[in-house]
């Protein structure tokens, strides 16, 4: 599962979220994207469960970009422990997304199938998310639609 | 390539509460700039940018015709499209204005055509660079420039330099850099095309 390999602080505050995905909004790499459209915490488990269904469901077939990493350290308590005594102990990471992000790009399959992967992948996340494909100009000087 | 004509506005409010207004009446708030004019803030109607963006795409030149005060044309790029990261609707577009009679670089996109026989036989295709930086007259700057990839097997590259490139319009991008190959994926042995370094018909 994704984690950093090291941080500066093992313990972070929560933080808000506010606002729209300012960077990482476009598809960059592939052909096809899966895009947040609200805010959450996405756990590396949640991360590693999508991009199985998503390869699985393409049958090795196509190219895979994971475009969120879980940077951010979730703290818990022990199960029935008394509150205070300080912060509890790192138990999970998060990848903090907003709506707009590019989650997840496809290539190398054909449309049906990236959108099958994607909804397949939307599934494992705790977020609405849609289905997008590049924005081209196609010969002759016709824009691709979203 | 065409000249598309664009009608603005002088735009005399700037800023955040201005221009929400502006989009909500249907208007575009936008800047022009270049060498001869400093910059200028504009408004144009949002329906007629779209219009320009679905026949022509980004990289068309535009005839920007100023009309309040004294009309003035420009000939202008676009430099930069900002949209609303989920809804996609156009933000903010800043247009560049250019000199007709000097050479210009900007980014041109790369399309790809043909069917590669090392897709059949396997292979993913990956199109690694989606553009080119050239360097020309606005009058001939393509808006696409078209790589044919009819002929690539797998593991093999096509590159810059493979590029077929009109007349008066010179590519800046490095030559060896990759615009497409095709990726054997783990599994695919390339028997049923041998790659690149195998094969007869090699390409560079």
């Amino acid at each position: 599962m994704l984690m950093p390999r090291r941080t500066k602080h093992r313990k972070e505050q929560r933080g808000r979220l506010t606002g729209q995905a300012s960077r990482g909004n476009e598809i960059t790499f592939g052909d096809y994207g899966l895009q947040a459209l609200e805010a959450g915490w996405i756990t590396s488990r949640q991360i590693e469960a999508a991009r199985i269904a998503m390869t699985r469901h393409a049958k090795r077939g196509g190219k895979v970009w994971i475009k969120i990493f879980p940077f951010k350290p979730v703290t818990a308590k022990p199960a029935e422990t008394r509150m205070g005594s300080g912060k509890g102990s790192p138990e999970y990471w998060v990848a903090v997304v907003k709506p707009g992000r590019v989650l997840f790009e496809m290539a190398g399959v054909s449309e049906e199938v990236a959108a099958e992967a994607m909804r397949l992948a939307g599934h494992k996340l705790p977020i609405k998310t849609r289905f997008i494909k590049r924005e081209e100009v196609e010969p002759g000087g016709e824009a691709g639609e979203t | 390539m065409a000249e598309l004509v664009l009608a603005a506005k002088e735009r005399g409010e700037t800023g955040k509460g201005a221009a929400s207004r502006l989009r909500r009446a249907g208007f575009l708030p936008a800047v022009v700039y270049g060498k001869a004019l400093g910059n200028l803030p504009v408004q144009v109607e949002t329906k007629e940018v779209e219009k320009i963006l679905a026949r022509a795409g980004e990289k068309s030149l535009i005839r920007l015709r100023i009309q309040d005060g004294q009309a003035r044309e420009y000939s202008t790029l676009i430099r930069e499209i900002q949209r609303h990261p989920v809804k996609r609707d156009l933000v903010h577009i800043d247009f560049y204005q250019i000199s007709l009679e000097e050479d210009l670089v900007t980014e041109v996109p790369v399309l790809l055509e043909g069917e590669p026989p090392g897709v059949k036989a396997g292979g993913v295709l990956q199109h690694s660079a989606r553009t080119v930086e050239v360097e020309c007259r606005p009058a001939d700057l393509p808006a696409e420039l078209i790589l044919d990839i009819s002929s690539l097997g797998l593991g093999e590259v096509a590159r810059v330099a493979d590029l077929p490139v009109p007349p008066g319009v010179r590519v800046r991008t490095d030559p060896d850099m990759v615009l497409a190959s095709i990726v054997v994926p783990r599994g695919v042995t390339g028997e049923e095309a041998p790659p690149a370094e195998g094969g007869p018909a090699e390409e560079k």
